[in-house]
């Protein structure tokens, strides 16, 4: 088959690979994967007024669905990810990559990347590598090139990274120390890689190109058997693939429909590329939050500020306060980390942008070990947080969240800002 | 207080840092020579029953170390574009933190755990890491946990 770049596209054997489908055929898909999970329930959310599902070439479809084959996965957004050899037809469409407006850049899971990517080398020849960390764990593996398409735009000789793809495969200090769970298969991270569309151009940013011990350790410069910390130019780092893109390379917007507290089996949303560049991206009376130097805006909450606040759709829950704050009991195994009040509690906080807009956000928190098992989308799912808000799936549905990246114009103001 | 410091340093720099960092439950004698050692702008400010050790180095990277007047380091709290080495930050409570991380696994986004004899909490995102860890036992009369922040 031929896709739009024109070049051959190549289908893996393996069944965690779906092809670029249409939106109808993906939730048909996801549907049967759900199924093959053992749910007898076909309940699928198909989009209501608040977001009415967009059309044209700067829109893809997500779902949210019980993940790769064989896991069965809360509150994560997937998109299906079309990767190439540069330059070249190699092309490999990978599904189930998770959308996360928390971080920058394409990860892949070297195990479910059959490409030959070309490796991003130091100015010595040795190979770039990253240890990546997340606050629910890290990503370790070397950089290298792609094309990247989704849905119909494209983005040329980008460096993304390929998870565990390297040859010294022990991850360095700065990952292990951490203390944070490894994410390098698919089944740790829930998903077979990250696409990482937050605020900023790059992953790591200024922080990345200081020498020495201002340098906070992101990248390495590797041999074929051991590697060594570097600081990596900002166009060596990991590019968020959105401003690559040609055009529609402001920012995004993540579209998912209202859905009961009762939640719902599987959703089908929106990613679309682009604010105010189209019909189909503007954004109307979304009111815009900026954002501090990095990536933070104020959340107020019975009278204490919280200013290190953050929207991020890769967080599987929203995230606040503890147990002592809100009365609500943190769950038993194996839903440790999450709230499990004895009955639906509703909350309003009140967030704050760096410019002065605010909004007053009503929310609940249900209890994570009576919501349908089988289930997996939730907009009262959370757990505890206590020095900043963190909104995450749960706060998408209904909504139509806009992220705005870092130096790029749009009709809303320069970047990086949310808007809702 | 090398040690969180050194986390944010290079590979071979947190081996040698390893060795001479205090961390929770250390005493705070080693923040100075940590700090000098690191080029670490530290600023000491006085409170009722504790001083707080303030770390500043690296681009934006903060980390505040709370003693007693017995100079038993009882919290830290950090703040940077990265995770500090929790390894050293912790010391003898790594394992116990490590355990609760894997515990909540499900969980994908902030940690909360708040044991009997430790409390840690991570929040955060790219770019933008913050933290605090302490003790209850070690706590001074009068402290709270929000006060280690």
């Amino acid at each position: 088959m031929s896709d739009s770049f024109g070049y051959q596209v190549k289908m893996p054997a393996s069944k965690h690979f779906l092809r670029a489908l249409p939106p109808a055929a993906l939730v048909a898909a996801a549907a049967l994967m759900f199924s093959g999970c053992g749910s007898g329930s076909s309940s699928s959310i198909s989009g209501n007024s608040s977001s009415q599902p967009s059309t044209g070439q700067n829109i893809v479809p997500i779902v949210v669905d019980g993940g790769p084959a064989g896991s069965l996965q809360s509150d994560i957004a997937y998109v299906s990810v079309t990767v190439c050899v540069p330059r070249t037809s190699n092309c490999q469409t990978i599904d189930h990559v998770q959308v996360d407006t928390g971080s920058e850049g394409l990860r892949l899971i070297s195990g479910v990347l059959a490409l030959p990517l070309p490796q991003e080398n130091d100015a010595a020849g040795n190979a770039l590598e990253e240890c990546a960390q997340f606050v629910a764990g890290y990503t370790w593996g070397p950089v290298q090139f792609a094309d990247i398409q989704i849905g119909g735009e494209k983005a040329a000789g980008v460096p993304i990274q390929v998870i565990g793809g390297g040859s010294v495969t022990s991850a360095p200090q700065s990952c292990t120390n951490t203390g944070l769970t490894a994410q390098q298969t698919a089944d740790a991270l829930g998903a077979n890689g990250v696409l990482g569309i937050g605020p900023f151009r790059q992953d790591c940013g200024g922080a990345c190109t200081l020498t020495g011990s201002s340098n906070p350790g992101f990248y390495f410069s590797c041999s074929s058997s051991a590697c060594s910390q570097t600081e990596a130019a900002l166009n060596q780092q990991l590019q968020n693939p959105v401003w690559m893109f040609p055009g529609d390379n402001n920012g995004s917007i993540l579209e998912l429909p209202a859905i009961s507290t009762e939640g719902a089996a599987t959703v089908t949303g929106t990613l679309v590329f682009g604010i105010g560049t189209q019909s189909n991206n503007g954004l109307g009376s979304a009111t815009v939050f900026t954002l501090d130097a990095t990536g933070n805006f104020t959340t107020q909450f019975h009278g204490s500020a919280y200013s290190q606040s953050y929207i991020d759709s890769g967080s599987n829950g929203i995230f606040f306060l503890n147990t002592a704050a809100t009365g609500l009991p943190e769950c038993p195994a194996p839903n440790t980390g999450f709230y499990c009040p004895a009955a639906l509690a509703t909350f309003t906080a009140t967030n704050v942008g760096a410019n002065g807009s605010r909004n007053d956000v009503n929310f609940s928190i249900a209890n994570a070990s009576t919501l349908n098992s089988l289930y997996t989308a939730f907009n009262d799912l959370g757990g505890a947080s206590p020095g900043a808000f963190d909104w995450g799936l749960p706060f998408f549905f209904g909504r139509n969240v806009f992220t705005a990246i870092e130096g790029q114009s749009t009709p809303g103001g320069t970047g990086p800002y949310f808007a809702y | 207080m090398p040690l969180k410091t050194c986390g944010f340093v290079s590979l071979a720099v947190a081996m040698l840092c390893s060795a001479a960092a205090a961390s929770l439950g250390d005493n705070v004698a080693s923040v100075e020579s940590d700090s000098r050692r690191m080029h670490a702008a530290v600023h000491v400010t006085h409170y009722a029953g504790y001083d707080v050790h303030e770390l500043q180095y690296g681009a934006g990277a903060v980390v505040r170390e709370y003693a007693s007047p017995a100079g038993i380091v009882f919290g830290v709290a950090w703040q940077g574009p990265a995770m500090p080495d929790m390894k050293q930050v912790l010391g003898p409570y790594f394992a116990q933190f490590q355990q609760a991380a894997q515990a909540r696994h499900a969980r994908r986004g902030p940690l909360s755990v708040e044991e009997p004899g430790l409390v840690v909490r991570v929040s955060g995102h790219m770019r933008s890491f913050s933290g605090q860890a302490y003790v209850p036992q070690f706590m001074p009369h009068g402290i709270r946990g929000p006060d280690v922040r």
